[in-house]
């Protein structure tokens, strides 16, 4: 009971914890970033295991980890708000070429972010050139090009 | 969810929840925020909140109040000189509280341990009889939850005291 009630514990503290500290933090993948998210599953990795290293221990956690997993995915499927609360909903951050500076702001994301996406994925050179950019609910930025005039 | 068309966009943006969450997020961040002050303050065990001292001459224990399972801590015990004039003390933990540990090293080594059924004695030679002693319990917390402990010496006085181990 111990472990799966652990397992139980952390999964939603961290589901509840990154989706408060925001889900850009999910998505970039500066060095730094990957460092910290090292750093954070060492620290849970003892608290989920305590002094119990047996194959029996691991495969509850894993078990109840994946578990969890799953019911999580079929409530999302049936109830929308549920869904909505754990996964978050997409954000229209350049809406037919308009910038929506204050969901910019809200977001904690900046154009310089946007134009990065821009570059990366369609090799635009100009905020003018994208249409729309959308915050996906991975925390992805999808930009959708203007059509060439 | 469903999808609805935004300019030429089909999408399942939702503007009024998306400033709810943003303002439960804001709320969150203060709570953590709390939660990194609090731990800074040994509202979580290790810092000035948790710190403690129970007694006085001729026993003095000082603890964590607030503990963390499987945290590395201590009882510091000192043992007035009035009490060591014999050249030994004679220290008993409730079983119930050592039921709950995990004692890691205690300093100086006893000379001797005595089991009982309620209480274990653990027996000290002090090196200077008449002068004050110190004993340290290094231990681990096994069990969560709230503890009532109870350390005492065999010719004197008992403390009492609550601790919270947690998980």
């Amino acid at each position: 009971m111990d472990a799966i009630t652990r397992a139980a514990i952390v999964y939603a503290t961290l589901l509840v914890l990154f989706r408060v500290v925001g889900k850009r933090s999910l998505a970039e993948t500066t060095t730094f970033d990957v460092v910290l998210l090292l750093i954070i599953s060492e620290s849970i990795q003892q608290a989920l295991v305590d002094d119990d290293n047996s194959m029996t221990n691991a495969l509850l956690l894993v078990i109840t980890l994946l578990g969890l997993d799953v019911g999580l995915s079929l409530l999302n499927g049936r109830w929308t708000l549920f869904d909505k609360l754990v996964d978050d909903v997409p954000l229209i951050l350049i809406d037919d070429g308009t910038v929506m500076t204050a969901r910019l702001r809200k977001a904690r994301i900046d154009l310089a972010d946007i134009m990065q996406q821009a570059r990366q994925t369609q090799g635009l050179e100009r905020i003018e050139q994208i249409k729309y950019a959308v915050l996906e609910r991975s925390g992805g930025i999808t930009i959708i090009p203007r059509a060439p005039s | 969810m469903s999808l609805r068309r935004i300019g030429e966009l089909d999408i399942d943006q939702d503007l009024p929840f998306q400033v709810k969450a943003w303002r439960a997020q804001r709320v969150a961040w203060a709570g953590m925020a709390l939660v990194i002050v609090g731990g800074l303050v040994g509202a979580f065990g290790s810092g000035p909140l948790a710190a403690a001292t129970t007694g006085s001459p001729p026993l003095t224990i000082a603890y964590e109040r607030i503990d963390r399972k499987h945290s590395p801590t201590r009882f510091s015990i000192t043992v007035d000189g009035a009490a060591t004039e014999s050249g030994k003390i004679e220290l008993w933990f409730a079983n119930d509280l050592l039921d709950r540990l995990i004692v890691d090293e205690i300093l100086p080594e006893p000379q001797e341990v005595r089991a009982g059924a309620e209480r274990t004695v653990f027996v000290f030679t002090v090196a200077v009889p008449g002068e004050p002693a110190a004993i340290t319990f290094d231990y681990e917390p096994d069990n969560i939850g709230r503890h009532h402990a109870r350390i005492g010496l065999v010719s004197g006085p008992e403390r009492a005291f609550t601790m919270i181990v947690l998980p």
